[in-house]
């Protein structure tokens, strides 16, 4: 049994009423609760006994076809014509809701009823854009402005936006359109600006996609190519990895690995882990009108963007500094400038611009304590230990809550007047229909309470009553933590391997843009392994599955 | 003509955005099909049914249960009288509650109400617009000819700055919330802003060669034949779950080339007549800023020209529909109206310092002010008798098939809150006409709905018009929407009694 199926099983004996629902066969749901309650968000734990953990040994990891999310195509289109032209604002954005809470999801990304049309009009937008920027973009259009000037072109952007070059037929298409455009009287930029319309409206540019084959087969270099540059840079591949995978330099593992950590040190990774980070602690970001400006006066929208550049300036930077998931759980440090220096009651850097300072580290817990994600699970004008407890639950150690019952926030429940956030929940845990997920989610959201909704340290209620931050996390590690406050729950925390084997599975679900099956349990095991065997290094964490076998292989059909 | 695979897909509020193409004219086919589109109309008022709280008399209900209207020519009920010429063509509503206008991080008692009506969306922050489309917007994007029409236009109903509060943009919008078309509040310059600059009499000039954009525009649907093509391609190499995403991507390929491809051609009437804007009055609002500061109301304000102007505008409003310029049109009345027009000039009591909104405020019970309760009940005859005119004016005009072109058209009148007077957002005031397939149980009639919202509404009305739709907006319970959009506490003081954050915002099908 692993340490992953061991929890689970003390988990069961400890929690009185059937809360969980998690286990080896849990992996396809994907239902949303979506309530301040117990929501189900599809995540599971999906634990299983086959933890292989052999990168070697993993079947290949399923990756299905995928359309550029709006945030890809955006810093596509800025990759592919190295800043020169403006993406379009009318790329389709996703809809849906994704059960892993990661934006690059599948489901999110399908063509949907008018997203043709936005593709036409967003692929337009960038070819005026390129006939603007002609002479920056194509030297030869200045002097030579031919065919082969247009050929050119094609080689180098149509390569970039293609991931790959581009085949004769392809480039003998586009061509065309560049000659009857000419013949029409277009001008030359016109013609090459008809060709760029073509190009970023076919599936080529659209999709990231590989050929399947009638068995399970090692992916080709452009193909490795790109499942790198969007795993880690949301981008497409720069021509350096380009030109490897064109001349076969990414057959062998430790070619995709030495360029994964190029690529990671790149600051193109930036936004990318940042997203990650996010997404995985449901940090949104912040604005000015998520918050109500009556009870926070000092809240605008300065202060939300600084919170926002905080959160992300915080992970980047503990990931540049070689950091580890511990420091992530724990670091008392924080990135400010002048306004969170206010707001953390830290000297302001000198220079006005941002700096590391450290706070104290009595009260503060890496990106436990951000105001960003503090501030994402709360409500606008009140703390939510609900929220805070079900993001311990469900995003920290991979446990499934089911959907709170339909009528759970309409019950009204018998409180005492101006009642505490824990005589709240008391009431709430006393009441059959409540209690079995409450008693479980409330105490390390409870913990949380002393920062208020705008994450700012505020040890005292509303009514000027100290908050009592003790309590206990029922099943995790050997039974349950006794804490005392949220920093000694966070110190806990970060010491349990369950806590190491979620960041595993998030992983893998950010990676593979899905939830997990039980034949990728190998796999995670084996970026559960990574971790372990690097003291839970970030870097080596996240290029740890791109080491996999599972990941540089196409599954059979 | 509308694509049904658009309506198979639909999803109701989804919008994205699209621009306006006027450059691209739709190719016109008068006469060629027999066939003539679906429309839909949208009028809206605010504040209500302005008279009674649900306490007392509510002298907007014709009357307490589902049943037949009074015959033609007597009054439906107080307020609604000036429809007595029409009751034999309409549907009166009760019980739809306007629920997502509880979900506002706003205390203002009409903001949230004014821009969640149509859109059934949440309120953008405390910003004074919504995070979503109208109906109008969504509706049109479905039923128009091409890409080159436009999915809506508002009409204001007087000649009044848009840019009032009072004046109705709050309601409209296009993807996302952001601003709706709304034409010239002054007759004239509607006509412009709804057909174009007139013809001109000088020979047309030296034709230019294309821009870039037209060129890009003109090859629309062949790139997209060939987009197809490299989809097929692609689909023989991928798996099987792959391919059905690239199946789904062909479909709307095919529905796309279609709109842009102006592959519908637009269906005007055989009496297709583009008003005449040189007969029309000169009408000029001047600038709200100005208004503002003078603090002295000029003649066009509030409505004061409505006698003037009005029988211009419906003649805009209509003919815009006739000559298939449009296939969706909104109508929006100022929301606190002079109401010049049905008191007399100098005569009416909401003139200068006597607004509706003051009064209404005061009228909690019609026994706190008789007198104000019968003003409000007067001056209320100028939505109905324009509703009635709308109506009318519809049914005299020959559609392409022969029947009427109010046949055709899906008429809706509501108001952005049920009970003015406490900001109560339940039981919204609906009035319908029009295509008789929308109302099963036959027109004439009074509907009572048992507990019914906006987005059920809005949802049936994009079933009439040929959708799948079951619901519209913002889904799921108050509850869900409020954390979603960070609203702390719902308002729920405006709302029915039984509210609460676990209420679904659609309570299902419409029973008409």
């Amino acid at each position: 049994m692993t340490i992953r199926s061991h929890s689970l099983a003390i988990l069961a004996l400890a929690i009185p009423t059937a809360c969980y629902r998690g286990g080896a066969n849990a992996h396809a749901d994907g239902s949303d609760g979506g309530s301040e309650d117990a929501g189900d968000d599809g995540d599971d734990d999906g634990g299983s006994d086959d933890d292989g953990g052999d990168p070697g040994a993993c079947s290949p990891a399923a990756l299905d076809m995928r359309r550029m999310t709006e945030h890809q195509y955006r810093r596509a289109i800025d990759a592919i014509f190295t800043g020169h032209v403006e993406p379009s604002s009318q790329f389709p954005a996703p809809s849906g809701k994704a059960p892993t809470g990661y934006s690059t999801e599948l489901g999110l990304e399908d063509v949907g009823e008018h997203d043709v049309e936005q593709i036409v009009y967003a692929a337009e937008d960038v070819a005026e854009g390129v006939a603007g920027a002609m002479d920056d973009l194509l030297p030869c259009a200045a002097d030579e402005p031919s065919e082969a000037c247009a050929g050119e072109f094609l080689d180098v952007y149509g390569r970039r936006a293609y991931r790959r070059a581009l085949t004769d037929d392809e480039r003998a298409q586009l061509l065309a359109t560049w000659q009857a455009a000419g013949a029409d009287g277009a001008t030359f930029a016109e013609a090459v600006a008809l060709m760029v319309d073509e190009l970023l409206q076919t599936p080529q540019f659209l999709y990231v996609s590989e050929y399947a084959a009638p068995t399970a087969r090692p992916l080709e270099g452009f193909e490795i190519a790109s499942r790198l540059s969007f795993l880690l840079w949301d981008s497409i591949p720069d021509d350096e990895l380009l030109d490897l995978a064109e001349a076969g330099g990414l057959a062998e593992r430790a070619d995709v690995l030495a360029q994964a950590e190029r690529m990671l040190e790149s600051p193109n990774a930036d936004t990318t882990v940042a997203r990650l980070f996010r997404e995985w602690t449901q940090t949104k970001q912040i604005t000015v009108a998520d918050k109500s400006t009556d009870l926070f006066p000092f809240f605008d929208a300065d202060l939300a963007t600084s919170m926002n550049e905080s959160f992300d300036r915080f992970v980047v930077g503990t990931l540049r500094d070689g950091g580890s998931l511990g420091d992530v759980f724990r670091s008392s440090d924080a990135w400010v400038d002048p306004r969170m220096a206010e707001f953390f009651g830290v000297t302001a850097p000198a220079d006005g611009g941002w700096a590391r300072a450290s706070l104290d580290a009595d009260l503060y817990r890496g990106i436990w304590t951000q105001p960003a994600l503090l501030a994402s699970l709360a409500h606008s004008d009140r703390t939510s230990y609900v929220y805070r407890g079900v993001f311990v639950r469900k995003r920290v150690l991979c446990e499934t809550l089911p959907p709170p019952p339909p009528d759970a926030m309409g019950v009204p429940l018998d409180l005492p007047p101006d009642p505490t956030a824990r005589e709240e929940s008391e009431v709430r845990i006393a009441r059959a229909e409540c209690g079995a997920c409450h008693s479980i989610i409330d105490g390390p959201g409870l913990a949380l309470e002393p920062f208020d909704a705008v994450g700012r340290w505020s040890p005292t209620d509303a009514l000027g009553r100290t908050i009592d931050p003790s309590g206990t996390l029922v099943g995790v590690g050997e039974g349950s933590i006794e804490f005392t406050d949220h920093a000694d729950m966070i110190d806990q925390l970060a010491a349990v391997p369950e806590v190491e084997a979620c960041f595993a599975r998030q992983l893998f679900r950010f990676s593979m843009s899905r939830m997990e099956t039980e034949a990728d349990e190998c796999t995670i095991a084996a970026i559960e392994a990574a971790l372990a065997e690097s003291d839970g290094d970030l870097g080596t964490a996240l290029v740890a599955i791109v080491g996999t076998d599972a990941y540089r292989q196409r599954e059979a059909p | 003509m509308m694509d049904r695979r658009r309506f198979l897909f639909g999803t109701g509020g989804a919008m994205l955005a699209i621009p306006l193409l006027e450059s691209l004219a739709p190719r016109t086919a008068r006469g060629g099909t027999n066939t003539p589109p679906k429309r839909l109309l949208v009028m809206t008022h605010g504040q209500g049914r302005l008279v009674a709280n649900g306490n007392g008399p509510d002298w907007w209900s014709p009357r307490s249960t589902t049943g037949p209207l009074p015959a033609v020519g007597t009054a439906p009920s107080t307020m609604l009288a000036a429809l007595a010429p029409i009751s034999d063509e309409i549907v009166t509503i009760d019980g739809i509650d306007n629920l997502v206008r509880h979900a506002s991080i706003m205390a203002d008692g009409h903001i949230p109400a004014h821009v969640s009506s149509l859109t059934c969306r949440a309120q953008a922050g405390d910003e004074w617009r919504s995070t979503g489309p109208s109906i109008d917007y969504v509706a049109g994007l479905r039923l128009r000819a091409s890409a080159a029409m436009r999915a809506s236009i508002v009409l204001p109903a007087s000649a009044t700055p848009y840019n009032d509060y009072g004046y109705s943009p709050l309601e409209w919008y296009g993807p996302d919330g952001t601003e709706a078309t709304v034409v010239s509040g002054n007759p004239a310059e509607a006509v412009v802003g709804i057909f174009g600059p007139p013809m001109p009499s000088e020979p047309p000039p030296e034709p230019q060669p294309p821009t870039l954009r037209e060129r890009m525009m003109a090859r629309r649907v062949d790139l997209l034949s060939g987009v197809n093509e490299q989809l097929k391609s692609l689909r023989a190499r991928v798996s099987m779950r792959d391919r059905e995403r690239l199946d789904r991507h062909a479909a709307f390929i095919e529905s796309t080339q279609a709109l842009l491809g102006g592959g519908g051609p637009t269906q005007p009437t055989t009496t297709c007549t583009r008003p005449d804007e040189t007969v029309m009055p000169h009408v000029v609002p001047a600038d709200w800023d100005e208004y503002q500061q003078s603090g002295n109301p000029p003649e066009w304000s509030r409505g004061r020209s409505d006698d003037l102007t009005w029988p211009h505008q419906l003649e805009n409003l209509v003919q815009s529909l006739a000559c298939d310029v449009v296939r969706v049109v909104g109508l929006g009345f100022h929301t606190d109206p002079a109401w010049t027009s049905e008191f007399g000039a100098g005569q009416s009591p909401f003139e200068g310092d006597g607004t509706l909104h003051d009064l209404v405020h005061g009228l909690q019970q019609v026994s706190n002010n008789p007198q104000g309760a019968d003003d409000i009940a007067t001056g209320f005859q100028s939505y109905a008798r324009k509703f009635t005119q709308v109506v009318q004016r519809l049914a005299e005009i020959e559609d392409l098939d022969g029947s009427r072109l109010l046949d055709n058209t899906l008429v809706v009148w509501v108001s952005e809150m049920g009970y003015g007077s406490d900001h109560l957002a339940w039981n919204i005031p609906v009035v319908m006409a029009g295509m008789p397939s929308a109302f099963p149980g036959g027109r004439g009639r009074h509907v009572v709905q048992n507990r019914r919202t906006m987005g059920d509404l809005w949802a049936h009305v994009l079933r009439m018009l040929g959708g799948e739709d079951t619901e519209f907006g913002e889904t799921g319970t108050l509850g869900e929407l409020a954390d979603a959009h960070g609203v702390g506490d719902l308002s729920l003081g405006a709302g029915y009694p039984g509210i609460g954050p676990d209420t679904p915002l659609h309570m299902g099908a419409l029973d008409l």
